[in-house]
């Protein structure tokens, strides 16, 4: 992300640089205390100055040694940077919205560094949200497509499909034969009709002899038909298919912040809707309209052979009924809209009122919620009855219009044919011909709706398919031999980088070192375990892993030798003994054993009906959030780990079972690092060292007893703590 | 069923934050007594009235409060309701320790012209919703919308992508569209929208 702005010749003048002074930061601001958008407006930080300019000018400047430090505070969808100066007077001094507010956090980040005389530069390495020329959106990549060039939809449309293109080709071959067969009947009649009947000079053979003729063709055409419908379905399945593992690999391989970016819930809508109809719209649409439209070009031009004054005529009212579509567009998409709003409501009512249908019972509403769906119910059933009144009138109608052009050539033909001027079977040909050309006309006035929709799709998937990785793991990273030891040295870091998570921290594990993370919740624990699991990246400062850049070292080799138990436990759905051993599949059956034992979950697992072969999940056997809890326990100690991580993994267990398993645990922990959090302060009491967040920051740190003597907020909380189990 | 993984019924208790208490003799009892103490605090509603209280603002931008002969140099002032109710409740907080409320003000008409202005400049600073008033031009290809508004901060232009959840109702007719900065611009009412403007938009809800 630009942090440093590039400034006119003339506005680089009114800034008067002094002869050692250099721009170190300058980035827009573009909102005014006055709540006006601003443009031309920045603010500027040289190695002696901090400045405002405005349309060119310098409207404010200090001395840099005269300030304390800039403060960039997070308004609601916007922010505000304040300037602190050295006599403790504070002023406004710049605003800025969501658009350069990322910018904002790193100039005052920066600035303030200055200020204290440390000339370290700032840089920012995020994505920019859109294009700084033209403003396009940018999802996560740097080059822009319209400045940089990656093409339209029908572009990625494309490529997506040029993996099939050989099976396209022998699709497109089939659609040719079978537009030709039908093209052929009415020329093959008109012949017959010409040569035998107009003049009876035909013969019995020449009669039966068109009647095969017709025979083959129709059976030709069911069978070019039916192969050409077979293939297509074929090759929407087979596409639809191939992205879909496509996309899932993606997915899989992207970093968890892209993926939480994308949202869970639409990522798994685009890979089974969007690829399903990728699928429906190969199987319906695709073969069966480039066929139409092949089939309609050639109408097209034999009628225009035949007489093409008279085709011109006929096609008079075509453009009529495009202007009919084209007029009632905004009535049918306010209509299908309408009508996908209902249901969409309806549709989430009953998604959150069955989800939560315990709720419901609960407060003793279901009455009240039976009303509330009835209501939605029967809005939807008018809207429904509405549209299609009205679709059902209109269809019919625009068809009855566009056969008008073929009454027309019925009458001009057949006074030609009445003068001798045109024999019978050109005119029948015609009149079929125009049959070919406006009947499927009206089909395909729905055609851009359908493409429109299809490209939507081609882009979600694209979306998936493009977005980079975002794994900060170098090209030469390397295979460890994990010792446990972690050193997080000045890291900062913020789920968005405008809101700092976890700031400064200093800290140093050894290996087999014990550590408990302590503070109140929301204060940053999971974050400093994604960290060192690696799921994010640092913002600054290093994260070292035994004296390694984490950046350096290869992230699925990292996560082999942890074992994890989140604060979220998850089970998959599958017998107990899958979800064990999820973490190390080769582990033995007695492996398997010996873990649940240390996880105090071998003697409920031998309780349920099926023992190890239980089935948990979603769907399976319900467990208790204790039992779950033990569960991970077992999957991660099953990878053997020199690194254990357990973060509120004993949250829900009674104090029995907990002193159980952390006595079993220590066992363990003799030979591994071991980072434990817990609110239980109990639980952590035999940790080596206590680390206390608060704040952002590392305040505390220190034995239990070190700690305790400190009096300070850990000192606080065990007191709390202890009160409470005496009120409780 | 939902899996179980949330705190334990113990941790939700540690969200107040501690501080280290001073000098302690009978340490248990004093504790005993800070708790009660906070949690008298936590419950606590005080509501404002505008004799008792003097607002004034600062070169910071801050606003200073004066209350029962106490001076507050920084406080932040919150809407309880930002959309439904915006200029009643608004939560009065103490800016330098750790978000406290002050107290809440019931309806901002009942104080001196003044210090309404004040708040409302404020309020404006820290919500910052563009209202559109008119809507310029609407631009809609390969399935990323770009938007010319008026605003009352003036005109702007903005991108979002169509097929995400950029487009946000809340309740009847309030419209919210996030850009792809993750700027919020609303529609109060869409109802209230000439016709044109409304088709334009017809394209995207
Ligand atoms: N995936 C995420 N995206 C954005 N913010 C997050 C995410 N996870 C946690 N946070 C925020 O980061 C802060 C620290 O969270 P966390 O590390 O889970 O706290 P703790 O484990 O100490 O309770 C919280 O304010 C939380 O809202
Ligand atoms: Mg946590």
């Amino acid at each position: 992300m630009n942090l440093k702005f590039d400034l006119d010749n003339q506005t680089m003048e009114t800034l008067q640089l002094q002869p050692n002074e250099e721009i170190w930061y300058c980035v827009p601001r573009d909102l005014s205390r006055e709540d006006q958008f601003l443009t031309g407006a920045y603010v500027v930080v040289t190695n002696r100055r901090l400045c405002l300019l405005s349309d060119g000018h310098v409207v404010e400047s200090y001395m840099l040694s005269a300030c304390k430090k800039l403060d960039c505070e997070t308004m609601i969808n916007s922010a505000v940077l304040r300037l602190y100066f050295k006599d403790g007077s504070i002023r406004f001094f710049a605003r800025c919205t969501m658009k350069h507010i990322v910018r904002f956090s790193y100039v005052a980040r920066g600035a303030t560094m200055l200020m204290q005389g440390r000339f370290y530069r700032v840089e920012s390495m995020e994505y920019e949200a859109t294009c700084p020329k033209c403003g396009a959106i940018l999802q996560n990549i740097r080059t822009c497509p319209n400045c940089g060039g990656r093409g339209s939809s029908l572009k990625k449309a494309v490529v997506l499909c040029k993996p099939f293109a050989p099976q396209f080709l022998v699709l497109s071959l089939f659609t040719l034969l079978s537009s030709a067969l039908a093209l052929a009947g009415p020329k093959i009649r008109q012949v017959f009709i010409d040569s035998s009947l107009a003049d009876k000079s035909g013969t019995l053979t020449d009669v039966v002899r068109f009647i095969l003729l017709m025979l083959a063709i129709a059976v030709g055409n069911i069978v070019l038909n039916t192969v050409r419908n077979i293939f297509s379905t074929y090759l929407g399945a087979r596409m639809a298919k191939e992205l879909r593992s496509k996309m899932f690999q993606k997915v899989q391989k992207l970093a968890l912040a892209r993926i939480e970016d994308m949202k869970p819930g639409q990522l798994m809508n685009r890979i089974t809707n969007d690829t399903t109809d990728i699928r429906r719209f190969m199987e319906n649409t695709f073969a069966s309209t480039l066929s139409t439209i092949v089939t309609m070009a050639g109408a097209l031009i034999y009628m225009m052979i035949i007489d093409w004054k008279l085709t011109l005529v006929s096609l008079v009212f075509v453009p009529f009924m495009f202007m009919i579509s084209y007029f009632l567009r905004s009535t049918f998409s306010q209509k299908f809209r309408r009508e996908r709003e209902k249901r969409d409501s309806l549709n989430s009512r009953l998604q959150d009122v069955i989800s939560g249908i315990s709720v419901v019972k609960s407060f003793g509403k279901e009455d009240y919620e039976v009303q509330g769906f009835r209501k939605l119910n029967r809005e939807l059933t008018d809207v429904l009855i509405q549209n299609y009144a009205f679709f059902y009138s209109l269809f019919p109608t625009m068809n009855f219009i566009l056969n008008l052009g073929t009454y027309l050539i019925t009458y001009a033909m057949g006074i030609s044919v009445l003068r001798g001027a045109m024999t019978v079977g050109v005119l029948m040909q015609m009149v079929s011909y125009a049959g070919n050309l406006y009947g499927p006309l009206e089909t395909l006035t729905r055609l851009p709706r359908e493409l429109s929709s299809l490209f939507n799709n081609v882009e979600r998937i694209y979306d998936v398919l493009e977005e980079e990785e975002g794994n900060f793991q170098s090209e030469e990273a390397v295979d460890i031999d994990l010792q446990g030891d972690i050193e997080f040295d000045n890291v900062c870091f913020g789920y968005k980088s405008y809101e700092p998570v976890l700031n400064d921290i200093n800290l140093h594990i050894r290996p087999g070192e014990m550590i408990g993370l302590v503070g109140a919740s929301g204060t940053g624990k999971s974050t400093m375990i994604n960290l060192i699991m690696h799921l994010y990246q640092v913002d600054s400062g290093v994260l070292k892993i035994d004296g390694a850049d984490i950046n350096q070292i290869r992230q699925a080799d990292l996560r082999k030798r942890m074992g994890v138990v989140l604060q979220e436990t998850f089970l998959f759905n599958g017998s107990i003994l899958d979800n064990i051993r999820f973490s190390r599949p080769e582990a033995s059956l007695e492996e398997v054993i010996h873990a649940a034992k240390m996880a105090n979950a071998h003697d409920f697992i031998i309780r349920t009906p099926d023992g190890y072969n239980t089935n948990v999940g979603e769907r399976g056997y319900n467990l208790s959030g204790g039992e779950r809890q033990r569960i991970a326990i077992a999957r991660a100690v099953l990878t053997r780990p020199k690194l254990l991580i357990l973060d509120e993994a004993t949250s829900n267990l009674d104090t029995e079972s907990e002193y159980l398993i952390q006595n079993a645990l220590e066992r363990l922990e003799k030979q591994c690092t071991t980072i434990a959090i817990a609110h239980r302060l109990s639980t952590l009491k035999n940790a080596d060292r206590l680390v206390v967040i608060d704040n952002h920051h590392i305040i505390e740190e220190g034995s239990h007893e070190e700690l305790l003597k400190k009096k300070g907020v850990y000192y606080g909380l065990v007191t709390a703590q202890l009160e409470m189990a005496k009120v409780g | 069923m939902a899996p179980m993984g949330g705190p334990p019924p113990a941790g939700g208790r540690n969200n107040m934050p501690m501080r280290g208490p001073g000098p302690v003799n009978t340490q248990e009892e004093i504790d005993l007594a800070r708790l009660a103490e906070r949690c008298d605090e936590m419950m606590q509603i005080r509501y404002l009235e505008p004799a008792d209280c003097e607002f004034a603002e600062k070169d910071s931008g801050f606003i200073q409060l004066k209350i029962d002969e106490k001076v507050y140099t920084h406080v932040d002032i919150y809407r309880v309701f930002p959309y439904t109710n915006p200029a009643e409740y608004l939560s009065v907080r103490d800016g330098e320790d750790a978000f406290r409320e002050i107290g809440i003000i019931r309806q901002l008409s009942a104080f001196p012209e003044e210090t309404i202005s004040l708040i409302e400049r404020h309020l404006k600073l820290r919500y910052f919703t563009p209202e559109i008033k008119e809507i310029l031009f609407v631009r809609r290809r390969a399935g990323v919308v770009t938007m010319k508004v008026r605003t009352e901060y003036g005109e702007c232009r903005f991108a979002f992508r169509n097929n995400s959840n950029a487009v946000i109702r809340l309740g009847e007719n309030r419209v919210f569209i996030q850009d792809m900065d993750e700027n919020r611009y609303q529609i109060p009412d869409v109802t209230k929208l000439t016709i044109r403007e409304q088709k334009k938009l017809d394209a995207l809800l």
